[in-house]
């Protein structure tokens, strides 16, 4: 048995409670659009598919039946929404996000300027050989390694057994890892 | 994460996870101004919804009410 604090909001929201329902949002709107930017070409369509997911759970939350947190219902929601963009756009997201939409997206930096744009051009660096990765590897990394969630979540995100997302994880990193050391950019990967 | 899911990373994999962590601390822009734009998109889309739901499933009953009837007298 688990708890899950979204359970009142969602009962509210299900009663009509539409204020619960924007807190729902609230807790949960940088998570959504954090694993559908890494799905997706660029910054923008993933603000329009954040958009597109809560309003596809707000329309579907009579079948939700909270059995499973109501995080990994909403990302899986997200996932196939991200999954479902990009097979129709017909187009693989390898565009490395935009640097003015990377400014506004994190949170405020410390450092020199010159600092702050290291800092950003090397986030450009890495979405990019991120995005190079196939589908089903990047979307198991972004939830472990970004996300730190747990196998069972990812299981439930992903509609594959715990034993797949191991095994499919551990080939993300060693794939990635290899992406990175044949980089000509010093990653200081450890050998 | 729950401690059952604790793994022991290579120091090359602990690197990547530490790579990949200022990705963490990205935030949808203009968070609250979306949020009240979901909700109220949400707002306006439920009884729209609901109307066109009503719709087809009067529709359907009625489409399925004719294929009797249509069936029916063909059979006769």
């Amino acid at each position: 048995m688990f708890t899950d604090p979204d359970q009142p909001l969602v009962r509210a929201a299900l009663a009509g409670d539409l204020h619960a329902f924007e807190q729902l949002v609230e807790r949960h709107r940088d998570v959504v659009f954090r694993v559908v930017a890494r799905l997706v070409a660029s910054d923008q369509e993933a603000e329009d598919l954040t958009q597109d997911t809560f309003l596809r759970a707000f329309h579907r939350l009579e079948r939700y039946r909270g059995e499973a947190p109501f995080r990994s219902w909403l990302l899986r929601i997200a996932h196939n929404t991200a999954v479902t963009h990009v097979t129709q756009a017909g187009r693989v997201a390898t565009h490395p996000l935009d640097a003015a939409g990377e400014e506004v997206a994190m949170s405020i930096e410390a450092g020199s300027p010159a600092d702050q744009l290291e800092r950003r051009e090397r986030r450009q660096r890495l979405d990019t050989k991120l995005k190079g990765l196939g589908r089903a590897h990047r979307t198991v990394l972004v939830l472990r390694d970004i996300e730190g969630l747990s196998y069972g979540e990812i299981a439930r995100i992903t509609d594959a057994p715990v034993g797949s997302v191991k095994g499919r994880l551990h080939r993300a990193r060693s794939e990635f890892i290899d992406v990175l050391r044949n980089n000509t950019y010093d990653w200081e990967l450890p050998r | 994460m729950t401690d059952e899911d604790a793994e022991p990373l290579t120091p090359a994999e602990e690197r990547v996870r530490a790579l990949l962590h200022p990705f963490s601390e990205a935030r949808l822009p203009d968070g609250a101004e979306r949020t009240r734009s979901i909700a109220h998109t949400a707002r306006w889309q439920r009884p729209v919804r609901r109307a066109l739901v009503a719709v087809g499933t009067a529709g359907a009953a009625l489409g399925g009410g004719l294929g009797t009837l249509v069936r029916g007298r063909r059979d006769r």
